[in-house]
């Protein structure tokens, strides 16, 4: 499975990815006013026509000021919140990692936008005939040996595309070999259970936008214990709904045939 | 000719109009009102007929005219069920009326979805496009199901008034293999399983045939698996609308999400529906002059303190369980709602349910009843709209359209209410026909 | 750059000290990552914590315009401690050498100093010479006038607590970077410093760059792979610009464009070319009269004869000084007529745009080639001016993007890269060079009419494959432009390379410069360029070149992949990479080294082939020497800190306020150029650039995408500053200077701190200049703040260091 794995301690908030995704994508430029956000930040979110986004945040790491860069995107999860909600299969986990999804057959429910813990499906609402949006990974790009736009113009290798597992290694090993420098933690291993955009950092992922409550196991996991018996509920139903007629409108008949057989 | 014509028409129309109480014709405006709003939503798109956005991607639509809809409308597989299933004939005269809400509040359900969905035209492809992952498929099949049998169930009352017996006798034979086709075709969709779609498909057969054989009391009226099937399509749907929300852990306030939501939605709908069902009847005598059978409903209400105390101890043990009872103490509009729902939906007409003074009269009835309607109406709006906080964005409160929207859905109901209690055999239907 | 790109990643210290390579040259970064993960540190000086903080291992803070103090001070740091390449300095500086009796230093002015012209006889400043008229040398480095004791004490003044109450660095942090970067004195460390426009633009820019430089060389890390001194130029192709005689004291290859000195070829080689008597000084511009005839055989080909002096005086004489600041004051006055810009936008880009701006409104015409609507091109619609009143006749020429033509472009690094067409170009647009072909053949037909000496432009070798006539569909061979920059024998030739003889045929392209000859029968473009295309055919396009293959030191040479000036050497000044036997000073990262057995150089193309110690590594100075101190410059031979024009504080130092070699505009000509004073202008203001834009915006601002990162103009300014004027982030506030105000942004960030200068706090504010009225994304111009002051001896304005004021506009909460 391809993944994506950004190292915002290469990132220099040059937002080549950001012009990158538009401009492979044929995404709008946004109408913007001044900064939209911390620091130089614009547009100020996600939407459907910006599908990744660099924040910045001043933070403080080890009482020295620092200047840290975010990257938001669709996380491209293993098994994601959004596909295990979509009614209709909309929404889709392919083998080679992206999240993709097909616009003719969705309904609109925006379930997906509710499940998604990482809250970044965008909705085109004030479209006639609106779709949900969100980062592709360049999934057509992918498709024809080529790396996401972003991966691509990213200066720094801030942004690496490869193989899910050799990402986690190479993070790892970075991590190893700078230990005082990295958070230990690759944001995107098991959040959510798994994801296929990682992130390392040098300040916790709270301070730089990402939301460090999200569980480490698939969302829609929390609903098995309630999707699994369905089988069991329904056949159960079937038998207990019918046995218990049987009985009671059984008893019911036998009253009444003493009652009519008393009136005659 | 034609001018002529359109004049008559507006003059039909005028004179009608005219014939209309206050209350109806406030109920007409607010229906028409809704209908222009809903072509105005259909104009601009959601956007710019609602509040919502991306953080809050559900409103007053879900939680109020589809979560709080359909939980109302557990009337009518509840008492279809007591009715037919175990045994309550004599509950026989609430049945029909309580259908009737059931098939109206799913029909005005799927209406709500047409303006909810983004693209509503593609709600068929629920039927091909699975997913059984998805609590929210489950739904929508059980609902497409559940409305077809509502329809099912609902169709001898307008055969009986159109007297057309030959036909009721042919839905009567017709009806159980319909249903059967359509519960294995339900469980392979929730299964992907071939197995266990012919288990199910196996153990109806063999009720049914047992029935035409002779071997197994038969319903003369009503066949006893689309009765069946009823209450088997709303338990999966009643409680799946909670367990949609099992997708949003860290949406929804922990004083709601739990994970027996599921068994709570369903439980409280089932709480809720002798309320509905005594709600209804006591509105309808006020309102339509319908005579209400009072003993009936207080024979009803017999088991609503066992219902909301039953419904009041899972709902306390969960959250002491799950050891979040402190979060009720909290200062915060989740905390408020919290304990509203709880007084106004359980605690309150619990009281009232257990005081003989209140309960006897027909006004303490309406009260206790309207409670724990409320309540769930509200316990429905805090699962969808209240109990969801996301971060960064701007909290949502419902748009004034989406609210007049929401206001002539419940008025369209009403007027096809009344139309259908004037025109079909819902209360004239006094006497069961067990001869 | 003395070294290239890829070279960052040799580093052990990289310095990045005016210059914000992280936002302005985000590609460069790559191989600054890879140092970084190297284990190199990266150091950063700013007067604002940028991008390019935020990447570095450490940042310290100072105060625009006082770049030279903070480097004189790590100068003095490196000679008290004693942290610096003996061997390196003796052996390849000018350290040793005797200066004359005549040079003193007193109170901020070297001796010669003229007051009335204020300028400096440099004479005062020369080197002590022998009897053979060598200098005179001092290698135990003890004699009071030898260089290093002059050196030892000039940066004397330069301690820390001074460069600390001067700059307003923090101590602590100004010592750990010291301690640094100094550490790299040592054999086996090597430090990279990385500039660009923050040090130029000052009045004191081309010391910044000695102070620079100097440090470099006591630390012996000149020559050397991840070391030297590197320009981060401001353009993709501006070193290509330069090369080709962009600048206007300069003919292409950095030969002198002829004064009214130089009546003749003879006088112009004779002015131009330097001597020495050292016979170890390879003295490389000795050859100055073959590349200057090589240039000519090449503009006028048969025409250049030794009759007419090759075609010398068909090339006008510089009278004046054309540079940007004067241009525009004389443009100003009324005096020039027209103007062409090539992608230019000087109505925003120019100090001072004010003035600049109404010196537009004086012109009779101009032509501006671009490829989007430029401000300068709708000048005479600016904002605040009636078009009725313009009688300026405008000509607007589309023109290509890079991508839509063929031609090289060539680095910071010298590479010489050649690039392919991608697309068509759109609409009526036409490349640079159909433009210029078109408009020498229209011009060349008028004078072929009638005109005033007309020789120079009826007499030009002018052939580029496209015909006589102008054909709108046939663009001229770019290639055949390249030839010519290569150079050829335009007569059959035997020449001597090294101990061989080799004989050309008329019709051969160039193989080196080393080729060229004074006699005419070779000719030359630009003799920098000769070898990078020494074929007739495309594939003998060294430029073309892209093979991914490295050289045997494995230093990331790529010396396959494209081409670089001059003869392909990737590192220059390498031969002070070795000692005096052809050892690599550092073993591991060796840039060149002598083969003993072979009596070869190995690795990089080394600076001459000589063997170890035949010649001096510094083969341009005329000594050989790499010059410490250096006594051509116009405002003296060491960096000394002055205080930019407009400055909060007076001279720490001396009693010198402002560099005393600039020309004072506001004395020259005070129309327009008021200058502001501290009591009303309390606040330093600085300009910069963002990643997202570019230049004058022309190309970014028109580009939905970008406009929609950075739609407006802004200003950052700390939040002591802030609060202190109630200023809240994202307010619009207007800043002011003696020369003009603009409307901003205000940024409020804390990547902006107050400095505390010798007991006074002083607030800084920066603002992007990239804005103007044209275009998608508007915003004032940055520049209608800066003042027409520039460095003694570039001229280049002052841009990043002035007094303002800043204050909410009213009712301008946004």
């Amino acid at each position: 499975m391809k993944a994506l794995l950004i190292d915002s301690t290469r990132c220099i908030g040059c937002r080549a990815c950001q012009v990158a995704c538009k401009e492979w994508n044929e995404l709008n430029a946004e109408e913007t006013t001044f900064f939209s956000g911390k620091g130089y930040q614009n547009p100020p979110d996600l939407s459907p026509s910006t599908w990744t986004l660099i924040t910045y945040n001043e933070v403080e790491v080890n009482n020295r000021f620092d200047w840290v860069f975010g990257k938001m995107q669709c996380f491209h999860c293993n098994v994601p919140a959004c596909a295990s909600a979509c009614p209709v299969s909309a929404l889709e986990k392919t083998e080679a990692g992206p999240v993709i999804y097909h616009a003719s057959i969705c309904l609109g429910c925006r379930y997906c936008q509710l499940a998604c813990p990482f809250k970044v499906p965008r909705f085109e609402w004030n479209k006639i005939i609106p779709e949900i949006t969100k980062c592709t990974m360049c999934a057509d790009r992918i498709n024809a040996g080529m790396e996401p736009a972003c991966a691509k113009v990213c200066s720094t290798d801030a942004i690496v595309f490869g193989e899910r597992d050799e990402l986690i290694a190479e993070a790892e090993d970075r991590i190893r070999k700078n230990p005082t420098f990295y958070i230990h933690h690759i944001y995107g291993k098991e959040e959510a259970g798994g994801t296929c955009v990682m992130h390392i950092s040098n300040v916790p992922f709270n301070e730089i936008g990402f939301d460090t409550n999200i569980p480490m196991d698939p969302i829609v996991s929390k609903s098995s214990h309630a999707m699994k018996p369905i089988p069991y509920v329904l056949t159960g139903l079937g038998l207990v709904l019918g046995g218990v007629s049987w009985v009671v409108n059984r008893k019911k008949e036998l009253e009444k045939e003493t009652k009519s057989g008393m009136e005659g | 000719m034609e001018k002529k014509n359109k004049i008559e028409l507006f003059d039909t129309i005028k004179k009608s109009f005219g014939k209309l109480s206050i209350g109806g014709k406030i109920v007409w405006v607010l229906a028409l009102f809704g209908i222009l709003l809903v072509l105005y939503r259909y104009a601009v798109g959601l956007g710019g007929a609602t509040n919502l956005s991306d953080g809050y991607p559900w409103g007053l639509w879900i939680g109020f005219d589809i979560l709080a809809g359909i939980a109302l409308a557990a009337g009518g597989f509840v008492m279809a069920g007591t009715v037919h299933l175990f045994g309550g004939h004599k509950y026989h005269s609430l049945a029909r009326p309580a259908i009737l809400t059931a098939l109206l509040g799913y029909l005005l359900f799927i209406f709500g979805l047409f303006f909810d969905l983004g693209r509503p035209w593609n709600l068929w492809r629920a039927i091909y496009s699975w997913n059984h992952a998805s609590p929210m498929f489950e739904v929508a099949w059980c609902v497409m199901l559940y409305t077809t049998v509502l329809i099912l169930e609902f169709m001898p009352i307008v055969l009986e008034k159109l007297q057309l017996n030959k036909l009721l006798a042919l839905w009567k034979d017709v009806v159980p293999w319909i249903v059967i086709f359509m519960l294995g075709m339900f469980t392979l969709a929730m299964s992907y399983s071939f197995v266990w779609a012919l288990i199910m498909v196996a153990i109806l057969l063999v009720w049914e045939i047992s029935m035409r054989k002779g071997w197994m009391p038969r319903d003369k009226q009503m066949p006893i698996i689309l009765i069946m099937a009823g209450v088997m399509f709303s338990t999966m749907h009643q409680s799946s609308l909670g367990t949609i929300f099992l997708l949003a852990p860290t949406k929804l306030h922990l004083l709601w999400y739990t994970p027996i939501i599921p068994l709570l939605s369903l439980f409280s709908a089932i709480t809720a529906a002798p309320a509905m069902v005594t709600f209804e009847s006591l509105m309808s005598e006020k309102i339509l002059k319908h005579q209400s059978k009072f003993d009936l409903i207080s024979s009803l209400a017999k088991w609503m303190p066992y219902l909301l105390s039953f419904y009041l101890f899972i709902k306390v043990a969960d959250i002491i369980g799950r050891n979040v009872a402190l979060e009720t103490f909290t200062i915060s509009v989740q905390a408020i709602s919290w304990w509203l729902e709880v007084l106004v939906g359980i605690i309150i007409p619990l009281i009232f349910y257990i005081t003989p003074e209140i309960i006897k009269t027909k006004g303490g009835m309406l009260w206790a009843s309207s409670f724990v309607v409320i309540g769930l109406i509200w316990n429905r709006i805090n699962v969808a709209v209240v109990g969801i906080y996301v971060d960064k964005w701007d909290p949502y409160y419902p748009y004034w359209i989406e609210i007049f929207i929401t206001i002539g859905v419940v008025a369209i109901g009403l007027i096809v209410f009344k139309w259908a209690t004037e025109n079909l055999p819902i209360y004239e239907h006094e006497t069961a026909p067990t001869a | 750059m003395t070294n290239h790109w890829i070279d960052i990643i040799n580093t052990d210290v990289a310095m990045v000290m005016g210059s914000n390579i992280v936002e302005n040259h985000p590609i460069a970064s790559k191989w600054l990552t890879r140092a970084k993960e190297r284990g190199a540190i990266i150091i950063n000086c700013d007067p604002r914590y940028t991008r390019t903080s935020s990447f570095a291992d450490i940042y310290c803070k100072f105060r625009s315009g006082t770049d030279i103090a903070f480097v004189n001070g790590i100068i003095n740091y490196a000679l008290e401690n004693d942290f610096i390449n003996k061997d390196y300095v003796l052996d390849y500086t000018n350290a040793s050498f005797l200066i004359s009796e005549k040079y003193s230093f007193n109170d901020g002015l070297f001796s010669g100093y003229n007051n009335d012209t204020r300028a400096y006889d440099k004479t005062f400043w020369a080197y002590e010479l022998d009897g053979s008229g060598l200098p005179k040398k001092d290698l135990s480095l003890q004699h009071p006038r030898c260089v290093f004791q002059l050196m030892k004490k000039h940066f004397k003044r330069y301690d820390i607590d001074t460069v600390c109450q001067i700059t307003g660095a923090p101590k602590d942090i100004y010592e750990k970077v010291c301690r640094t970067y100094t550490s790299t004195w040592a054999k086996n460390r090597v430090a990279t410093w990385l500039y660009a426009m923050g040090t130029t633009q000052h009045t004191h820019g081309t010391q910044n760059i000695r102070s620079y430089s100097i440090l470099q060389l006591l630390l012996g890390n000149v020559g050397l792979a991840g070391g030297g001194i590197n320009a981060l130029r401001g353009e993709s192709n501006v070193q290509g610009s330069t090369d080709m005689g962009l600048l206007f004291h300069l003919l292409p290859g950095y030969l002198a464009s002829p004064t009214k000195a130089d009546q003749t070829l003879e006088d112009y080689k004779k002015n131009n070319t330097p001597k020495t008597n050292d016979p170890k000084s390879a003295n490389w511009w000795g050859n100055y009269p073959k590349y200057i005839t090589s240039l000519l055989k090449a503009w006028y080909g048969n025409n250049a004869t030794p009759d007419n002096d090759f075609g010398f005086n068909y090339i006008p004489k510089r009278s004046a000084d054309y540079s940007h600041i004067s241009l525009f004051e004389t443009m100003y006055s009324g005096k020039i007529k027209g103007l062409f810009l090539f992608g230019q936008n000087p109505a925003v880009g120019g100090p001072n745009t004010n003035k600049e701006r109404k010196a537009l409104d004086k012109l009779e015409w101009m032509v501006a080639v671009d490829i989007f609507e430029t401000d300068t091109s709708v000048f005479w619609k600016r904002p605040g001016v009636n078009p009725a009143d313009n009688q300026t006749e405008v000509f607007l020429l589309p023109a290509c993007s890079s991508i839509e033509k063929e031609g090289s472009v060539s680095n910071s690094g010298r590479w010489v890269q050649w690039r392919y067409k991608a697309v068509e170009p759109i609409g009526e647009s036409r490349s640079d060079l159909w433009i210029l072909d078109a408009l020498h053949k229209a011009v060349k037909k008028e004078y072929a009419k009638d005109g005033v000496y007309r020789e120079p432009i009826l007499n030009l070798n002018w052939n580029y494959g496209n015909g006589a006539e102008i054909d709108f569909h046939k663009e001229p061979d770019v290639h055949f432009v390249a030839r010519e920059i290569n150079g050829g024998f335009v007569q059959s030739k035997e020449v001597m390379i090294l101990k061989d003889l080799k004989s050309f045929k008329k019709g051969d392209q160039a193989p080196s410069f080393a080729t060229l000859q004074d006699d005419g029968s070779t000719s030359c473009g630009s003799w920098i360029y000769c070898g990078s295309y020494p074929g007739h055919t495309p594939e003998k396009n060294n430029m073309a070149r892209r093979k991914k293959k490295d050289a045997v030191n494995n230093i990331g040479l790529y010396p396959e992949w494209s081409w670089a000036w001059p003869v392909n050497r990737r590192i220059i000044y390498n031969r002070a990479s070795v000692d005096l036997t052809g050892k690599p000073l550092d073993l591991k990262r060796w840039v060149i080294r002598w083969n003993e057995t072979t009596l070869k150089w190995e690795g990089d193309v080394p600076d001459g082939p000589w063997p170890p110690n035949d010649k001096y590594p510094f083969i341009m100075k005329p000594d050989g020497h790499a010059w410490l101190f250096a006594p051509n410059l116009n405002d003296g031979p060491l960096p000394e800190h002055y205080e930019p024009l407009e400055s909060p504080v007076e001279n720490y130092l001396s009693s010198q306020q402002v560099n005393p070699a600039v020309k004072l505009w506001y004395k020259i000509n005070p129309e327009g150029n008021p200058v502001g004073d501290v009591t009303k202008y309390p606040i330093i203001g600085t300009t910069y650039r963002v990643s997202e834009h570019w230049q004058a915006g022309a190309m970014t601002r028109n580009i939905p995408w970008l406009a929609e990162l950075v739609p407006d103009v802004f200003v950052e300014l700390g939040y002591e500053l802030a609060n202190q004027k109630n200023i809240k982030n994202g307010d619009l506030v207007v800043v002011e200077t003696a020369r003009g105000s603009m409307d901003a942004f205000a940024l409020v960030t804390r990547r902006f701190q107050p400095f505390h200068l010798n007991g006074k706090i002083v607030h800084e504010v920066g603002i992007v200049w990239h804005f103007g009225y044209s275009g998608l994304a508007r915003g004032d111009s940055a520049n209608l703040l800066t003042s027409h002051i520039g460095d003694a001896n570039t001229m280049i304005p002052e841009y990043k260091a002035f007094l303002c004021d800043v204050h909410r506009k009213e009712g301008g909460a946004a």
